[in-house]
């Protein structure tokens, strides 16, 4: 039997390593995670809530909190950020309280601008606001005058808004000063229309009359030029002609009246029922240039008045016309030794409106009467040799020695002192023109002429 | 001002640096118990390095006897010089691989031993990092919380 030689056959084998991971660390890397999830939502929640709060309280604040100066150290105070804010806060509040300065700036501008232009005219005001501005730059710099975020655009703003409102009060002021311009030339125009009617229609066509034609003329040329308004210019201008016409009219009425050529009288009143080619044949160069200008200016109509005038006849209204012009001239306050023609023919214009469809004829002779019933009380007598006294002494330029046919000498010599010497002049030419037929005049018209003659002193 | 979001914000940084710091606690635990698996696993190999050496020496002792009685029987119990230096260079053999198996023993266990250390430290310094990691997250808590104090 063989010996058999055992071997081992167990021996130890290897047990790896455990893996004793329980997975503690991940539980509370979890919980860190979840923590951070929170604190994030948190975060978020209160950045939110610190923007709103600093936007509520930027947004509350007025433009007088806004642009509030600290009196210790001449600047805004409420610009900076409030030393407690946090990042976020301070970032809100920086950006929020700019926009709110920006739109204020141009809030306080026009604050500050709408009382300066009520208070003074575009110089003063640029003065003023440009001192305001320079303010406003100034205490929105840093101490040492360094530019901040804030004053910066406030020199553009300022600047600008200045330039820009200055342009535009500067702009309305010189329309208000055309406007007033305007309006003054109106009302000139409108007076000078009216005394130009009233010398018209009073038989004034002198150098008075003349003055104020020109001055009419020019007024309107210069309204057309300020205003380029072409109509009010053609209103005007025909007013004006309208005007010239009556004159025409009138002038030529009181040289027919006193020329003592029948041949030319007969001529001239064919031209003025029409027929132009009569006018050539008058042989007085004086009253053939004074049809040639009725002519012109009125287109040959209205010559059947004229020539009515001539014969003594004045153009009459309808009885109802009459009779309340006779109402109203009855009454009028009678005339004193102080009634001034002006105030005649404010009476006159008076009734013009109470009887409006009274012709100017009528009103023309309505301010005669009380021209004459005016001078009446100014004058002593009227008898010829009177007159023809006064007339000698007027013609010969001794104005002083009229005084004798006056009530009221002294008024009357004051007037002919305050005339110049070439109205003098004038005067004299007028009256020696109109009296050297005077011998020849009957009764009534002597009485007229010497009305005329006397309205020629007091109108001066 | 002080609002309740605020402090919410600073209850949950931390709560998220507790965590942390709990986790970082966690894998140091962990790295301790993995070293000392480690150090287990070394002893181990230890006692089948020993066993393996053991074995062979068993299998020489066993070669040794079955060849002297065979060389015995053939030599009717004579001595020969050429058998004893068979003997002698088996003998170097069994020296050469008994040392060969107590170096990988030793080797083994050295690297056993670094590696279990090395896992202490991993655990370790994940720790040190769990507490940075808390120490960040309350100083971001904290910071966020005064960005919004108005």
């Amino acid at each position: 039997m063989p010996v058999t030689r055992q071997q081992r056959q167990v021996t130890t084998r290897n047990i790896g390593v455990v893996n004793v991971d329980t997975g503690a660390e991940q539980v509370w890397q979890a919980v860190s995670r979840t923590a951070d999830m929170f604190g994030e939502h948190a975060f978020k929640a209160a950045a939110r809530q610190a923007k709103q709060t600093v936007e509520d309280r930027v947004q509350s604040m007025t433009n007088e909190d806004l642009f509030t100066i600290d009196p210790e150290t001449g600047k805004y105070s409420n610009l900076n950020i409030p030393s407690s804010y946090g990042q976020i806060a301070a970032d809100a509040h920086r950006t929020l309280i700019r926009q709110r300065f920006m739109n204020g700036i141009e809030d306080e501008l026009k604050r500050v601008g709408q009382e300066y232009a009520g208070k003074y005219n575009s110089a003063q005001y640029k003065e003023m606001m440009s001192k305001h501005v320079q303010s406003m730059i100034k205490a929105a710099q840093k101490t040492d005058g360094v530019d901040t975020p804030f004053s910066a655009p406030l020199t553009d703003i300022g600047n600008e808004y200045v330039a820009r409102t200055y342009a535009a009060l500067r702009d309305r002021e010189i329309a208000a000063a055309k406007k007033a311009n305007e309006n003054a030339a109106i009302l000139g125009l409108y007076n000078l229309e009216q005394e130009l009617g009233n010398l018209a229609a009073t038989g004034q066509f002198g150098p008075t009359y003349l003055k104020k034609l020109g001055e009419f003329t020019q007024l309107n040329q210069a309204l057309y030029e300020s205003s380029n308004n072409a109509a009010q210019y053609v209103r005007n201008r025909k007013v004006m002609q309208g005007i010239e016409a009556v004159a025409a009219s009138g002038r030529l009425s009181t040289m027919l009246g006193l020329s003592d050529d029948p041949v030319v009288v007969a001529t001239a009143k064919r031209a003025l029922e029409g027929d132009a080619t009569a006018i050539m044949e008058i042989t007085d160069d004086a009253i053939r240039n004074a049809v040639n200008t009725w002519f012109t200016y009125t287109g040959g109509k209205g010559g059947d008045a004229v020539i009515r005038s001539i014969e003594g006849v004045a153009q009459r209204g309808d009885e109802a016309t009459q009779a309340k012009l006779t109402e109203q001239f009855d009454a009028m306050p009678a005339p004193t030794a102080g009634t001034t023609l002006a105030e005649i023919h404010q009476q006159v214009m008076a009734i013009k409106n109470v009887v409006p469809e009274a012709s100017p004829e009528e009103l023309a002779l309505l301010s005669s009467s009380r021209v004459m019933m005016a001078l009446q009380v100014h004058a002593k007598d009227f008898d010829g040799q009177a007159l023809t006294a006064f007339a000698d002494d007027l013609r010969s330029g001794e104005f002083k020695k009229s005084r004798k046919f006056f009530n009221n000498p002294d008024q009357v010599e004051a007037m002919f002192d305050a005339m110049s010497e070439a109205d003098k002049a004038t005067l004299n030419k007028s009256i020696s023109e109109r009296y050297t037929t005077t011998s020849r005049l009957e009764s009534e018209k002597e009485q007229g002429l010497i009305g005329e003659l006397k309205l020629c002193v007091i109108g001066y | 001002m002080f609002t309740a979001f605020q402090g919410l914000q600073l209850a949950m940084g931390a709560i998220s640096a507790i965590g942390q710091m709990q986790a970082g606690a966690a894998a140091a635990g962990t790295a301790e118990q993995q070293a000392e698996q480690m150090e287990i696993d070394g002893v181990v190999k230890e006692a089948q390095a020993m066993e393996n050496m053991a074995i062979r020496i068993d299998q020489y002792n066993d070669a040794t006897a079955t060849n002297d009685t065979i060389f015995s029987f053939m030599l009717g119990g004579a001595e020969s010089t050429s058998i004893e230096a068979f003997k002698e260079s088996e003998r170097r053999v069994l020296v050469k691989d008994i040392d060969a198996l107590g170096r990988n023993m030793n080797l083994e266990k050295g690297a056993t031993k670094l590696a279990a250390l090395v896992e202490i430290e991993r655990g370790k310094n994940a720790q040190r990092a769990s507490f940075f990691n808390a120490v960040s997250t309350m100083g971001n808590a904290y910071i966020n919380m005064k960005k919004t104090v108005t």
